[in-house]
């Protein structure tokens, strides 16, 4: 039984035994005293009335100064066992006459010199007097000694009983009390032990069996309504439960279906046009006639328009499924700003537009942030004003704004196109927003930029905002946070190096295709010739294993480029045996691939540099169209030194070479 | 010489004393009688607690034959107890009328009770004497000294006979005689 009902049955049952202890005491202790009190009076009584008798009797005996008669009236006394000594004393206080009976009984007709002393000394001695008379005259008083021993020792056998008694109705009334317990407590401690039964077991389908028809049962009653109802939620609940995880499971097989098509379907177009832009890539290094260049230089924005858009989708997914991450690296703000400038001049100037880029002094030189990032909410915006102003200007506008202690760097991007109406204004970011539903048709596009803006932007730890006036143009800008890298926050420009144009492909590869005229001579593409003259030669040995046909034809051209002569095997197998057979400086593995894929093949060969001690230096990078978040770190943990994403660009590339080749063996020749 | 006067001097002193002793004795005799007396002055006075009259009659007057010591104390102490309501007078012996007054006769000669015992028409009457043999000799109480004490010795025949109803407390305290002379303690 549990605590709280031990309890309750021990308080009724302390409480039952203790009254009733308590009360009974007090009775039989009144009963007591009354009758010690009466019995005492009794006594006392007796003895008054034997003591005016016998003082009767001996009144002739005083009157007549006959001591000895007096004595002998007095001993009359002796038939009497309460009297142990009785004295006549004369009106004076004299001793007249007097007689004691011994504690055996013996009757001593002597006249002691102080009995009545002695018998002070004992409490259950009394002395009654009572005066004689005689014709209305005092002639002394009677005083009889009584012994009031047997109503004490009557009384301490009354008290004897009592206790006996007391013993005997207090445990009668704990019995009792405890007989009720097992009625009353009894099954409110089934009850307790059901309910923490239940809660303990959460088995709401128990109820408790009673066959009480007093307020514990209605208790017992109630409970196991509730418990019914309890129940029937519970089954409803697991009911909803169950649904609700069918219902995640399959909305989380959704979910890893999406992210596996996307995944897929990012390989897959991927890859394809890792063989457009490749091409492109190779073509512009080859004679081409000005109408093949414009051919070439439109296959190429096509093609990285169609990466670009790709992209945008992928980082919706990511966003929606909170994978998206930001960097959070050095950089140099005005080669960003530059790389963006550089992305939309040509455009900008075929539009008939003009545009401006205005960077505060005040602006450090180099921020701590994703650059990649920010440039990509500025290509968005920027893009955005290209897209909707047909005339007038596009200014992008940097500048610190907030106090010293909350400096932030505000990006702003004004045009002066067609201006979002005020309808519209509240749901400018929503996914999928366009501006109006002829607008995809008229402007193009997919409507996830602003939505992948602001998540971009509040990801970095900033806001975006925007004002806008229909038919006059609109303002957007975003805030982010100053953060100066404190290594080199006073890092000068090189020239030729940061204030350069980026060596972005995109940037690059627009401004090629869009313009012949406003650009750097050095930016134009009208001499590929001297762009191969300006591309820097390996002599080293580099194994790829790619089982597309496509790309291993594009690679070898991209790495003819370096002077590079690369053997190239199909699989992962192939590639083991061959990286067993001769010597390599640089190997690029495809990830998928038949037969061995790259991570296993990777594995092998690195086995084989530590325990064959082949190709000890070498360098492996893997090549895959996969370009889902944590792919890079993926690989790198497998083994692999680094890693490029298809398409594969030759600017890329170049700088891959750079880095794995420099630290090796290999020579590094120029034309 | 010396020695010689001291012993005259002490012979004049037991001279002396037993010139003066008869004097004290006779005075201490006086006084050890009214004392006597005095004591059985007291016990008649309460005799009367413990003896009934017949007819209801009750103890009113004493009479006494003659004045004695015993009289002139037993006039004492009743003027010390006015509750008793009880008389003494002395009276002739030969003064029947003013005999027949009383219904207590304190009589100092055993003759006179001789002599009143013959008149039967007095009624009942309670006679006292503390002559020796005075109960034994038709007295009814008769107040007897005894060592140093005075006690009574009733003659319970002459009493019962004459009416008189005796307490047993009394008869208790008392030495009871007949009249045939035979004592009963």
């Amino acid at each position: 039984m549990n605590r709280a009902v031990r309890g309750i049955r021990q308080q009724i049952s302390a409480i039952a035994a203790g009254v009733t202890a308590v009360v009974i005491a007090l009775v039989l202790f009144a009963q007591l005293a009354v009758s010690l009190q009466s019995n005492l009076h009794k006594v006392t009584d007796q003895s008054a009335v034997l003591a005016r008798l016998v003082g009767d009797n001996a009144a002739a005996a005083i009157v007549f100064q006959d001591p000895a008669a007096a004595t002998e009236t007095l001993a009359t006394l002796a038939r009497s066992p309460l009297v142990l000594l009785g004295a006549i004393e004369q009106p004076d206080g004299s001793l007249f006459a007097e007689f004691r009976v011994d504690e055996d009984g013996d009757i001593r007709l002597l006249h002691r010199s102080d009995p009545q002393a002695e018998l002070r000394q004992h409490f259950h001695v009394q002395a009654v007097t009572e005066p004689i008379w005689l014709d209305g005259i005092e002639l002394g008083s009677i005083t009889l000694w009584i012994n009031t021993w047997d109503v004490f020792a009557q009384i301490a056998t009354s008290l004897f009983l009592s206790l006996l008694i007391w013993l005997l109705g207090t445990a009668a009334a704990y019995f009792l009390a405890e007989r009720l317990n097992s009625r009353v407590v009894g099954p409110l401690g089934g009850l307790s032990n059901l309910m923490m039964q239940v809660s303990a077991t959460e088995d709401y389908s128990q109820r408790f069996d009673h066959k009480e028809d007093n307020e514990v049962g209605v208790l017992a009653d109630s409970f196991n309504q509730m418990l019914a109802q309890i129940d029937d939620r519970e089954k409803r609940l697991q009911e909803a439960i169950s649904d609700l995880e069918v219902a995640r499971d399959q909305a989380e097989d959704a979910a890893r279906s999406k992210s596996s098509f996307l995944a897929n379907m990012s390989h897959e177009i991927r890859t394809p046009m890792n063989g457009v832009i490749g091409m492109t890539s190779l073509l512009k290094r080859t004679e081409l006639t000005s109408q093949q260049q414009l051919y070439f230089d439109t296959i190429e924005k096509s093609g990285r328009s169609l990466l670009m858009l790709i992209d945008d989708i992928l980082d919706f997914t990511k966003i929606e499924a909170g994978r998206l991450e930001v960097k959070n690296a050095p950089y140099t703000l005005r080669e960003t700003l530059f790389s963006v400038r550089e992305f939309f001049d040509a455009p900008a100037l075929a539009k008939g537009l003009s545009f401006n880029l205005d960077i505060d002094n005040k602006l450090p030189r180099m921020l701590t942030g994703d650059s990649g990032r920010v440039r990509q909410v500025l290509l968005n915006l920027v893009g955005n004003s290209l897209k909707f102003t047909e005339q007038g200007k596009i200014a992008v506008t940097v500048s610190l704004v907030g106090g010293e202690l909350q400096q932030r760097i505000r990006f702003s991007v004004t045009d002066t196109g067609i201006g979002i109406d005020e309808d519209n204004q509240k749901i400018v970011f929503s996914e999928f927003f366009q501006a109006d539903s002829t607008s995809t048709r008229q402007f193009g596009g997919t409507g996830l930029g602003l939505a992948i803006c602001k998540q971009l932007v509040t990801l970095m730890g900033g806001k975006i905002a925007f004002q806008s006036t229909a038919n006059v143009g609109s303002t957007f800008w975003f805030d982010l946070p100053l953060v100066t890298d404190v290594l080199n926050p006073f890092l000068s420009l090189i020239p030729g190096t940061a204030e350069l144009p980026s060596s972005n492909p995109f940037a690059r590869a627009i401004a090629l295709g869009d313009s012949n005229e406003g650009t750097d001579e050095s930016e134009q593409g009208g001499s590929n010739a001297a762009n191969q003259d300006q591309s820097p030669r390996w002599d080293a040995r580099v194994l790829v294993a790619e089982d597309s046909d496509v790309n291993q034809f594009i690679i070898k051209e991209l790495l003819a480029v370096f002077g590079l002569s690369p053997v190239v095997v199909g699989n992962g197998k192939e590639a083991v045996a061959s990286f067993g057979q001769e010597a390599f400086d640089l190997v690029l593995m495809d990830i998928q691939m038949p037969i061995m894929d790259g991570v296993e093949a990777t594995r092998k060969l690195r086995a084989a540099q530590k325990s064959d001690g082949v190709n000890p230096e070498c360098i492996i990078v893997g090549l895959s169209a996969h370009a889902m978040a944590g792919d890079r770190e993926r690989y790198v943990e497998q083994g692999m030194d680094d890693y490029l994403t298809k398409p594969i660009d030759i600017d890329e590339l170049e700088a891959l070479l750079k880095r794995t080749l420099r630290s090796s063996s290999a020579l590094m020749l120029w034309r | 010489m010396k020695s010689r006067g001291v012993f005259a001097v002490a012979w004049l002193s037991l001279a002396a004393t037993l010139w003066v002793t008869p004097v004290d004795v006779y005075s201490l005799d006086v006084e050890q009688e009214r004392e006597d007396s005095r004591v059985k002055a007291l016990f008649i006075t309460h005799l009367f607690s413990f003896i009934s009259w017949p007819d209801g009659h009750q103890a009113e007057r004493i009479c006494a034959t003659q004045t004695s010591t015993l009289s002139e104390v037993l006039e004492e102490v009743l003027a010390t107890k006015p509750g008793l309501k009880v008389t003494l007078s002395v009276v002739s012996g030969e003064d029947r009328s003013a005999l027949a007054t009383c219904n207590i006769w304190l009589l100092e000669d055993v003759d006179d009770l001789i002599r009143l015992q013959t008149n039967r028409s007095l009624g009942p009457v309670l006679t006292i004497g503390d002559q020796q043999g005075f109960a034994e000799r038709g007295g009814m109480i008769e107040l007897a000294r005894r060592s140093s004490r005075v006690t009574l010795i009733i003659n319970r025949d002459h009493a019962e006979a004459a009416g008189f109803s005796i307490s047993s407390k009394l008869l208790r305290l008392a030495r009871i005689v007949r009249t045939s002379g035979a004592r009963n303690e």
